[in-house]
């Protein structure tokens, strides 16, 4: 099996699989217009992931090396978020920066199924939540007027009256 | 020579800048170095600061800016020594000037990242989006814009709901434009009947009655009222059923009427809790549907009354002979236009028009202002019905299991198209609401469509065994209310 070398942004080389660095189609993209080969052995630079981020991701990526290609279109699918497999579900128990991080990783990297996964993630952490335990969970700043709150409250009212 | 990097603007900027990083400790200590004034001290500050927190690779860019910025002509001067140190390493032959030229864009991309601790507000929108694309439209109305200034100003556009539609549901929708169209509405409308209907067994919960139930159905909020063969009115209160309750059922009867009519009620309608019956009898009577179901006003048309509409201040009843009944309560008053040949099957009415199915194979809309037929819909050797009548689409059931749809904007009832659904036998109830379109059929199904050109299959109810003669829908387009259905064999 070929091997191809990343390197982090911090300067961190990691020899992997070929067949698992394609997964991200920012570096099949790259390598094929690298006109890369097996003899080459320069690392591949990823400016984007620093090492700890790198490694979380090639540890995904192993692991889901042979799974079928994600479908293209949404088309008519159910947005399920339920899905998550077992495995991913405990590979994700991570904190919110880290998440995160991987979410812009798999963005750059154009990896979909690890996008996905770490989306879907997130989501369940707002699903079903009210808008204060959203604020409470990410940190976010409550930075509408009161006025404005008073306003979304009074549409709240007349919504449940109707 | 060109290299293939320039090719590819966008991802060839980022592996540029990607070699740049790598390089990035060397120019960093140069910058160490050579820096005096306070705001690199600054910028190597806010670096240290953030290495505790593991992310040091994104800080490093601020100094790389505040650099640019600061001094431009020893930037200059490092980004060409980094870059020709990338060039020989990688053994690429490319003009270090060009590389120098395309900075600019990295320096202009670099100004996005988050140079903060990362969290959910900082990241960039479309991901944001793509998250979010994984809740419910309702969920997004009612809680995610409630969170902060951003997220509410992410949902407020219709280009947001409407890219969401076209997404999932990429055939026209809707099919005959809408004036204020609310796509945010619409598409909570449609993903939640989706999600309710492609699997009712999780959602929805189906009883039977078995008895004295036959001709008719029709609901108003979660009363349910029916009709029948052996001259029974019932009135269920849907809202006492409880499935763990196997009593419950009879509770749910909240009314009986053995002697509401004198033969088969085949027809009704409400309006405002007052309820409409129409019989094979030739009576057509009304409900106080407050105080008990109280008998309000009964009309005597000349023949069996096989539709109704109601509206504040009159009824309209399709006779069997060939007559379109006008009732008004205040009065008691009974007149009658006649527009068919043959029987009047259906029957819908809005304040502009009066529309009625007949056997004659027309569909007439009749021009209430103008208090003339506005137009003959001639349908070939089939006839229609049932029909739906709303936002500005009008829809056929027909005869043979085939139902068209009328673009009714302006008062053009044009056909758009005719589709068939795989309904085996007659159309007997048809309804259009901006979620989804039912129909329902003697072939004993019930479809739930898309509301869209070509409506595909959202699911096919077989839970009757015989012809399924009517349809109910209470659709809560603007309230939360769970939209039921209900039939009748």
């Amino acid at each position: 099996m070929p091997q191809i070398k990343l390197q982090s942004s911090d300067g961190e080389s990691f020899e992997i699989d070929l067949e698992v660095a394609r997964q991200s189609v920012t570096i099949k993209t790259m390598l094929e217009d690298l006109g890369w080969d097996e003899s080459d052995d320069d690392p591949v630079p990823l400016p984007n992931v620093n090492a700890a981020i790198l490694k979380k991701v090639v540890q995904w990526a192993t692991f889901h090396k042979d799974d079928p290609p994600p479908p293209e279109d949404d088309e008519n699918k159910e947005k399920r978020t339920d899905d998550i497999c077992t495995w991913d579900a405990e590979f994700l128990k991570v904190d919110q920066g880290t998440l995160f991080e991987l979410i812009l990783a798999a963005n750059y990297l154009d990896i979909k199924g690890l996008l996905d996964v770490t989306c879907k993630t997130v989501a369940n952490m707002i699903k079903g939540k009210s808008p204060e335990e959203i604020r409470k969970t990410f940190n976010i700043k409550n930075d509408f007027t009161p006025a404005e709150e008073e306003q979304m409250m009074s549409c709240n009212c007349s919504a449940t009256m109707e | 020579m060109q290299a293939p990097i320039f090719k590819y603007s966008f991802l060839q900027q980022i592996a540029y800048f990607g070699v740049l990083l790598v390089f990035q400790d060397k120019m960093h200590f140069t910058v160490q170095e050579s820096a005096v004034n306070g705001k690199m001290e600054e910028s190597h500050g806010v670096i240290s600061q953030n290495r505790n927190g593991n992310r040091d690779e994104i800080p490093q860019v601020d100094v790389e800016k505040e650099m640019v910025c600061e001094n431009v002509e020893n930037a200059d001067l490092l980004f060409a020594e980094n870059s020709y140190q990338m060039t020989t390493e990688r053994n690429l032959k490319d003009d270090i000037n060009n590389e120098i030229a395309d900075m600019d864009h990295i320096n202009e991309e670099n100004m996005e990242g988050p140079t903060e601790n990362l969290i959910l507000e900082k990241l960039p929108v479309e991901i944001l989006m793509h998250i979010f694309n994984f809740l419910d439209a309702r969920f997004i109305v009612k809680t995610l814009t409630k969170v902060c200034v951003e997220f509410e100003n992410m949902f407020n556009s219709d280009i947001y709901w409407k890219t969401r539609i076209s997404k999932q549901w990429p055939k026209k929708y809707p099919i005959v434009p809408e004036e204020n169209f609310d796509w945010r509405e619409a598409c909570i409308e449609r993903e939640e009947q989706y999600r309710q209907w492609s699997k009712p067994e999780e959602t929805c919960e189906h009883f039977m009655f078995n008895d004295n139930i036959f001709a008719s159905v029709d609901g108003e909020g979660t009363l349910l009222a029916t009709g029948s063969r052996d001259r029974y009115m019932n009135l269920l209160d849907l809202s006492k059923y409880d499935p763990d309750e196997p009593n419950s059922k009879k509770e749910v009867i909240v009314h009986t009427d053995p002697k509401a009519h004198k033969g088969w009620i085949w027809s009704f309608a409400s309006w405002d809790g007052c309820l409409a019956t129409g019989s094979w009898d030739t009576h057509v009577k009304t409900w106080d549907l407050s105080g008990g179901c109280a008998p309000v006003n009964d009309f005597k048309c000349k023949s069996a009354v096989l539709g109704l509409h109601m509206e504040e201040n009159q009824i309209y009843a399709a006779g069997y002979n060939s007559r379109t009944y006008i009732l008004d309560p205040r009065s008691g008053e009974v007149t009658w236009k006649k527009v068919h040949k043959q029987p009047v099957l259906c029957l819908k009415a809005n304040p502009d028009y009066i529309i009625t199915g007949s056997e004659d194979k027309t569909v007439v809309i009749f021009d209430r202002r103008a208090d003339e037929v506005y137009k003959t819909i001639e349908l070939e050797d089939t006839y229609a019905m049932c029909i739906s009548y709303s936002n500005n689409q009008l829809w056929i059931g027909d005869k043979n299991g085939q139902i068209h749809v009328y673009d009714a904007q302006y008062g053009k009832f044009e056909l758009v198209k005719t589709f068939d659904v795989g309904h085996a036998e007659k159309v007997t109830g048809i309804c259009y609401t901006p979620g989804a379109l039912f129909t329902c059929s003697t072939d004993s199904k019930i479809k739930i469509l898309e509301p869209n050109l070509d409506p595909g299959v959202i699911n096919t109810l077989s839970v009757h065994n015989g012809a399924v003669a009517r349809l109910s829908v209470q659709n809560g387009v603007t309230n939360d209310n769970i939209p039921e259905i209900t039939t009748n064999k």
